[in-house]
């Protein structure tokens, strides 16, 4: 395992991911220490937020939310090594969008796909030509078919010179190491290119999972500081440091993220969002993307949850982005 | 001198490379000869390499993305055989970085050798790049030796670099010193130190300003040690020799 461990990059997504606790709203203050103490660390590439928003409209959404060109040189200059990386959905940006963050400094833009792959595509080719590495990320790649994503990744194949990684993302948070290992499978035969995988923890899998996308030939691992991020949240980022540490590869300094998480915990705008866990395992169990977590609420509340998984067994073929409403708190 | 180095001790192939820090000339390795003797003494040929002079002509010529694997294409024949890989500051990383391309070496030994650049290490080294960048040779040498003093300490004259004022000379010493910093910014080993299946040993300064625990390349484990020299600032050789010693030749035991 150490020598697949040698060949990984670990994607900090905690300022991105973990906006979704805080609406975006972490401060310039916090987000330059971030940065500094997360290169310290060793970790690879630090992504700091959605370009002009994530895949809704999010009213009053803060700083990692927008990733404006003040935002981010203030944290170029604050970590000038680092590899920034900027996440962006292509329905949010425009061809100067990509060029704007390329003079900023940003190393990876990733760009969200889903259904939408041809656009993506042509955002991808403005990126390339700017300089930067480019990813595509598969969002919520557990409610897509074996042959959707042959279709996908031959297209992305095809196109590989636009492109350096493909993500796999359990936004839903439902995969499972035998569903992932088949989607690996997948992704491996149909491209040549690096993957990297993003978990989410809903059901407690976000560990063997990644574990199980490493063995399958990932290469990029998204965590984030106490799993800081939607709904149940991400891998830990301190776990996961700990398990590459546990397998002889000690290229990270453990000791430098728990300074980093004992940072964040003190921050006001850390939040520790547990009162929709039920929600939230419910949503990982049943497949269900954030956009159905409004019916899961309303359901939860008036009935049993072997009720609610009967209620919702039509939205494991979710293949879409659905209903934009969302209550209780933002997601993705 | 025709290469920058210098080989001391019998044998005609070196068993041990030392690299040497940023300076605005060859001292002849007066800034490791504890060091040196100790491994001459042991038998070992120990070459002595003038980083800053393979730094600034290869950043010259190939820039700085290519110098480390330029420094490794010089060394290949003159480093072939060895098994200690030494370096003293920028050396130290250099000697950390170099694992990649000479595997085989068994042993690498990195003394106040920055991993990478911490935001603590580029605000040290940011007035001593300004002075460089303009020209100002003494001011830079001044803050060079109150940076590698110890925290809190006027530095001695083990911490001051011997420099003539030869015309023409204090442009050759600027353009060493800022070609060895420019690279050290550059410049992170962590992944190489994860990599390295040798063993490793750091030294730092307890009261270093530069290398500290808290920048090395890797976190103390199996096959890498890191020893903390009590009261020492960057010159661990100078600031405490006895002690800086006895952990190297214990670690050599090992």
């Amino acid at each position: 395992m150490r020598q697949l461990l040698l060949k990984t990059q670990i994607v900090d997504v905690t300022l991105r991911d973990g906006g979704y606790r805080n609406n975006f709203a972490f401060s310039p203050e916090y987000a330059v220490e971030h940065v500094q103490r997360l290169y310290e660390a060793g970790v690879d590439y630090v992504e700091v937020g959605y370009r002009n928003g994530s895949v809704l409209p999010i009213e009053n959404i803060g700083m990692t939310g927008l990733c404006t060109a003040q935002y981010l040189a203030l944290l170029h200059e604050a970590a000038p090594h680092l590899k920034l990386v900027v996440i962006a959905h292509v329905k949010n940006i425009k061809a100067s969008d990509v060029r704007e963050l390329a003079d900023c400094g940003v190393n990876l833009l990733r760009l969200c796909v889903n259904s939408n792959l041809d656009e993506t595509l042509s955002m991808a080719e403005v990126a390339k030509s700017c300089g930067m590495n480019v990813s595509l990320n598969i969002v919520r790649v557990s409610s897509i078919g074996t042959e959707q994503l042959e279709q996908m990744v031959s297209k992305i194949e095809a196109h590989k010179k636009l492109l350096d990684v493909v993500y796999l993302a359990d936004s839903n948070g439902n995969l499972n190491p035998a569903h992932l290992a088949r989607l690996m499978a997948t992704v491996r035969n149909g491209t040549t290119l690096r993957i990297g995988y993003h978990a989410h923890d809903n059901i407690g899998l976000a560990m063997a999972n990644t574990i199980t996308a490493i063995r399958q030939g990932a290469t990029y691992v998204d965590a984030s500081l106490l799993g800081m991020g939607k709904g149940i949240g991400n891998l830990r980022l301190e776990q996961w440091i700990a398990y590459c540490r546990s397998e002889g590869f000690e290229k990270y300094s453990l000791e430098s993220v728990l300074r980093a998480i004992k940072r964040l915990r003190s921050d006001p705008m850390f939040v520790q969002e547990d009162h929709e866990y039920e929600v939230d395992m419910l949503c990982g169990s049943l497949n269900l993307p954030f956009t159905e977590r409004k019916g899961v609420v309303e359901r939860l509340s008036t009935q049993s949850a072997k009720h609610v998984e009967e209620a919702s067994a039509p939205a494991l073929s979710f293949s879409g982005y659905g209903a934009p409403s969302l209550v209780g708190r933002l997601g993705s | 001198m025709s290469e920058p180095w210098l080989l001391l001790g019998d044998g005609e192939a070196a068993r041990a490379v030392i690299l040497g820090p940023v300076s605005p000339s060859f001292d002849d390795g007066a800034f490791c000869s504890v060091l040196s003797d100790a491994l001459v003494g042991r038998g070992f040929g120990v070459l002595i390499v003038d980083t800053p002079a393979i730094v600034e002509s290869l950043a010259s010529a190939r820039g700085l993305a290519h110098v480390v694997e330029g420094l490794a294409e010089r060394l290949r024949g003159p480093a072939s055989g060895a098994s200690l890989l030494a370096g003293y500051a920028l050396g130290g990383t250099l000697a950390v970085k170099l694992a990649r391309y000479l595997p085989q070496v068994p042993r690498i030994l990195s003394i106040s050798g920055p991993g990478f650049v911490d935001a603590a290490l580029r605000r040290g080294l940011a007035p001593l790049m300004s002075a460089l960048e303009a020209g100002q040779l003494g001011h830079a040498l001044r803050l060079l030796a109150e940076s590698v003093a110890p925290l809190g300490q006027a530095p001695g004259a083990q911490h001051r670099d011997a420099f003539g004022s030869e015309s023409g000379l204090g442009e050759l010493a600027v353009r060493r010193m800022l070609a060895g910093f420019r690279l050290l910014f550059e410049l992170d080993a962590r992944a190489e130190a994860a990599s390295y299946e040798g063993e490793l040993l750091g030294l730092v300064g307890e009261l270093s300003q530069l290398a500290t625990a808290e920048n090395q390349a890797f976190t103390p484990g199996p096959h890498r040690r890191l020893v903390s020299v009590p009261g020492a600032g960057m010159r661990v050789l100078r600031d405490d020799p006895e002690f800086a010693m006895r952990a190297i030749e214990a670690w050599l035991e090992t």
